[in-house]
């Protein structure tokens, strides 16, 4: 019987047909209901790590808004001025509305909290209009307390604050909308005050007036601000990016195990694109499901979530609708982006273990990243013009270099190390076989450190002290008469004892109007004839001297007047006063030479006496700056010196070192910025720990069998368990390494930009680190712990 | 009569439901060749894991050259059988991060030699195993023929008093396997170790002295082999 040919041979064109699209959908769904619990696990760990991304991404896209909607609160705390023209020297109390009000605005400090208080004082209380959150204005001998003041009045914790009240009634609290954030310190006090010494230029007639801040975006000039919040929103933003890209790849490997078996069945490659996209996608939607749930769910657990004496209210974390939609598009477009970009369904990998040895990795195009980073950062701090897109480019470019060059990096140090006891040759036969790994799961951590490193010297921008060395407290006296400098001085010596080094002084201008020798001085080009001296009483000039004197200044940028010199001095009778006291000084022979150790140029020194009687009781040109060095801070000393001066008003403004510097000084960030961002990079972290176990978990999964084989064979677990410590120690010192070096060069390249001190705090480097290495070293440790079950030998067995 | 070295007496294992072991029995004697041959599922592989002291038994006794293997703690078993014992796989047992070299030079390191000397013999039996010309690479790199080759030297290299080869052909051509066996039985005659082979193939089981026949879990009869 010969075998007969079929009456219809199969129809070429069905045959050879594709599938359609949707055809290819049900496949996928199919394939995805019927994954068993290895596919069903995968999908899992999938979603929640796209759920934690998407949790994180929504927090720090709640960041801007949180801050613009505490600015809003800000402007609207502001007083809105009265319809006076500040340029009068006093005010025309005819004028007055009798709506009108006074607002004097102070900054203080309790026991390293922010207090703000404002003084208030009205024509008629019962129609002037009330700060917001407060239900009337304050009459003279009433308090309006925030909450959060409230609390800590009664409590023993208030003791030291009580004083500061002066014995008047607490009347009232401030309601939410009177605040910036749930747990703020803010008082408003009634004051009596004549309106003939009002000031012109703090007399309000509403509220809602205040200047809401930009970030800077856009004009010419970087503003430090737009700088830091570019800095740390990238240094947020990029590692979570990388981190959505490493979770979906979570059981790439079983996948593509599953693929290539599709492959060898007949499933085209198309499909599988569409199988990936589907299981990949699903999750992607569903951990942005879960995520957005769980935001939703830790919304108002806002107010207990506190940073320092920051906090939010619930409504203020709200991400704006292009944010939402950017992570709508991101979490998926990324997730499925990155499987598809690294899936390899070779039918030949179901069965074949062998591979051919990988070319070594190349290092120009890696090296490119951060070289053009260095260079658009470069170029920004010699232009001095603001783009802020560059500006986010090149940190981006110079924070992730760190990741890029990592595999090479590893490659290239596997290939030098030397050989050693039989765990140290597996660490490093493994990290010459496979470097790639060890970096993927390294280089979102290396991204995170790098970020954390930068971003603490320029959250500190600004906030550092005048002077080098350990600047314990720094005391400004602003609208304080002269003859006050030397009582204050003398105050700070005998609280804070011999060790104290205290320096400063105030800024006088004077303009030389007969100098003896036109051609010596001014020593600027073109010749200027402003000089700026600083009024000092000899308690704060560190050498040998007696009221009177006169020094002249070492290390000045301009020479000083010559003696005999005649300089013309203008001191302001109050602050903001355009009336003014101008007399001639003839400049006497310096008694000496001597070096100032701050920032602020001055041709000359003087002493009060020097000047003459004429000068006591006026105001220098400018606040007077003392810094103190040579002593421990204390925030308990800090509130002493305020009760010793509190007298003098709220000119005082007394700062321990560690205190808010918010405080007029030389703030940049606000605390609520600076916040945030800690709040970003502390929730990075925890996505990148997370990961980390997840990878070593999955790393782990794949090794079992041949883990298992030498369990059996009779290598020792323990040597196992050294060379997985030893192969995760490796590659985190190498992005340790990386980490660090990035930090510092985008430090180096911001500094020019921002025209600031800035300079990485070597010794938090040292604790950054060792917290990075710390915490890879003891996944790895936690991860041997799993040896024994991974490598049961049950799990040889194949039937 | 040689000595006994190995000595399993009613053998007994289960995984779960399924009663992979229900009284099997095995001894191997010094110098000797025995094939423990039985269809797919039957417990060969099972009594190879449990007579070398890698799976604990349910019942039953295994002792090696006298010692009960239960009253040995996990690190003691570890250590015999990194000294005594040498193991082929179906799938070879090389550690992927090592080169071929390493792979074998490892376990003599363990067991005390110095890294140069380990690494010596390592060369020496790729040589006589005619891999020496892959002793560099990786178990990634080379053919599975190499690679088992490669894992023989692992199994020889220390002087093991008992090879253990669960299937050592099952991954190889036939021509490839034919040699796999002229070496291992070859060498293990020259060394006077025991050899105790897992195979389903008859062919395979011709090189052994003694054929044991495993069936649903128990040891049948034994025979000479064929």
């Amino acid at each position: 019987m010969t075998a007969q040919a079929p009456a219809h041979p199969p129809d070429a064109s069905t045959a050879t047909r594709s599938p359609g699209w949707v055809a290819n959908l049900r496949l996928a769904a199919a394939l995805l209901v019927a994954a068993g619990r290895a596919g069903r696990l995968r999908w899992l760990l999938v979603t929640i790590g796209l759920a934690l991304c998407t949790l994180v991404l929504l927090l720090a896209a709640s960041i801007g808004p949180a801050l613009d909607s505490r600015d809003g609160r800000a402007a609207a705390l502001s007083a809105t001025s009265a319809p006076l023209d500040t340029t009068d020297a006093s005010v025309d109390v005819a004028r007055l509305a009798p709506t009108w009000f006074q607002v004097t605005e102070t900054a203080s400090v309790y026991r390293g909290d922010r207090v703000q208080v404002s003084e208030l004082t009205a024509l008629d209380p019962a129609i002037a209009a009330p700060p917001p959150g407060v239900d009337r204005f304050p009459r003279p001998g009433e308090v309006v307390v925030s909450p959060a003041l409230a609390d800590l009045l009664a409590g023993p914790e208030g003791d030291g604050f009580r004083p500061r009240l002066g014995g008047d009634t607490v009347v009232g609290t401030i309601a939410d909308d009177g605040l910036l954030a749930p747990d703020e310190l803010r008082l408003y006090r009634g004051v009596a005050a004549d309106p003939a010494d009002w000031a012109v230029y703090r007399i309000g007639e509403g509220w809602g007036g205040g200047y809401v801040p930009t970030t800077g975006m856009g004009g010419s000039g970087v503003s430090l601000v737009a700088v830091l919040l570019t800095a740390g929103v990238t240094i947020v933003i990029v590692p979570l990016l990388l981190f959505v890209a490493l979770m979906s790849r979570v059981g790439s490997l079983a996948r593509d195990r599953r693929d290539a078996g599709l492959r060898l069945l007949g499933a085209t490659t198309g499909q599988l694109r569409v199988v990936t996209v589907v299981e990949t996608g699903t999750a992607a939607l569903a951990g942005m499901l879960v995520g957005g749930a769980a935001f939703l769910l830790a919304r108002p657990a806002a107010p207990f979530v506190a940073v320092g004496s920051t906090g939010f209210f619930p409504d203020d974390l709200r991400p704006s609708a292009g944010a939402l939609v950017a992570i709508g598009l991101a979490v998926p477009v990324l997730a499925v982006g990155s499987v598809l970009a690294v899936r390899r369904p070779d039918p030949i990998g179901v069965v074949r273990q062998q591979s051919p040895p990988r070319p070594p990795r190349r290092l120009w195009w890696r090296l490119l990243i951060p070289v053009v980073g260095g260079l658009l950062l470069w170029s920004l701090g010699q232009a001095q013009f603001g783009l802020l897109p560059a500006l986010g480019a090149g940190i981006v470019a110079l924070l992730v270099s760190a990741a890029v060059l990592l595999p090479w990096v590893l490659e290239r140090l596997a290939r030098l190390l030397p050989a050693g006891p039989p765990a140290w040759q597996l660490a490093v036969g493994r990290l010459r076989l496979d470097p790639g790994t060890p970096a993927r799961v390294v280089a979102g951590l290396s991204v995170v450190l790098a970020g954390a490193i930068a971003l603490q010297p320029l959250l500190a921008a600004g906030d550092r002290l005048d002077r080098e060395g350990e600047v314990a407290y720094q005391v400004q006296l602003a609208d304080v008469p002269t003859t006050e400098m030397e009582r204050v001085v003398d105050l700070l010596h005998d609280r804070l004892g011999a060790a104290a080094d205290i320096r400063g002084g105030a800024l006088v201008i004077g303009t030389v109007v007969a100098p003896t020798n036109p051609s010596a001085f001014p020593s600027t080009s073109p010749p200027s004839p402003y000089v700026d001296l600083r009024l000092a009483p000899c308690g704060a000039l560190g050498v040998a001297c007696t009221d009177g004197m006169v020094f002249a200044v070492g290390d000045s940028g301009r020479a000083g007047p010559p003696a005999g010199s005649v300089v013309a001095i203008s001191v302001p009778l109050t602050s903001g006063d355009s009336r003014s006291i101008t007399f001639n000084w003839t400049v006497p022979e310096p008694a000496a030479t001597i070096s100032l150790p701050d920032r602020y140029e001055a041709a000359l020194v003087v002493t009060p006496g020097a000047l003459g009687p004429v000068v006591d009781g006026l105001l220098a040109s400018s606040p007077a700056r003392f810094s103190v060095t040579g002593v421990q801070a204390s925030a308990e000393m800090a509130d002493t010196l305020r009760a010793d001066l509190a007298d003098l008003g709220s000119g005082v403004d007394i700062r321990a070192a560690g205190e808010p510097a918010d405080l007029g000084l030389r703030s940049v960030l606000s605390p609520t910025a600076r916040s945030g961002l800690i709040i970003g990079a502390l929730l990075t972290l925890v996505v990148a720990v997370v990961g980390l176990i997840v990878t070593a978990v999955e790393q782990m999964q794949h090794r079992r069998r041949p883990l298992t084989l030498a369990v059996a064979a009779g290598i020792p677990r323990g040597l196992l368990a050294r060379s997985m410590l030893i192969g995760a120690a490796l590659p985190i010192t190498v992005g340790v390494s990386l980490a660090v070096l990035s930090a510092w060069l985008l430090v180096a390249l911001l500094r020019p930009m921002l025209d600031i001190p800035m300079a990485l705090d070597w010794a938090t480097v040292a604790v950054y680190s060792a917290a990075a290495m710390g915490l890879v070293t003891l996944l790895a440790g936690a991860s041997t712990l799993a040896l024994p079950a991974l490598t049961r030998p049950t799990d040889l067995r194949t039937s | 009569m040689s000595e006994i070295l190995l000595s399993a007496t009613g053998i007994e294992r289960s995984f779960g439901q399924t009663r992979a072991l229900r009284g099997a029995d095995l001894t191997v004697e010094a110098g000797e060749i025995v094939a423990v041959i039985g269809p797919s599922g039957s417990g060969k592989s099972t009594l190879l894991h449990c007579a070398a002291g890698i799976l604990p038994v349910d019942a039953g006794t295994v002792s090696y050259r006298g010692d009960d293997l239960a009253r040995l703690s996990d690190r003691d078993r570890s250590r015999l059988r990194l000294r005594e014992f040498g193991f082929v796989f179906q799938f070879g047992r090389l550690i992927p991060e090592l080169t071929c070299r390493d792979n074998v030079a490892v376990p003599l390191r363990l067991a005390g030699t110095g890294r140069r000397a380990a690494q010596s013999d390592a060369d020496e039996w790729l040589g006589r195993l005619d891999v020496e010309q892959i002793a560099g690479r990786r178990p990634g790199e080379v053919s599975g023929g190499q690679a088992q080759r490669v894992a023989l030297a692992c199994a020889l290299a220390h002087g093991p008093r008992v090879i253990l080869a669960d299937e050592p052909t099952g991954a190889l051509d036939s021509l490839q396997g034919e040699a796999v066996m002229r070496l291992l039985t070859a060498t293990v005659r020259h060394t006077g170790a025991a050899l105790v082979l897992v195979t389903h193939e008859p062919r395979v089981a011709a090189y052994a002295d003694r054929e044991v026949l495993v069936r649903d879990g128990r040891t049948g009869e034994t025979r000479a082999a064929a």
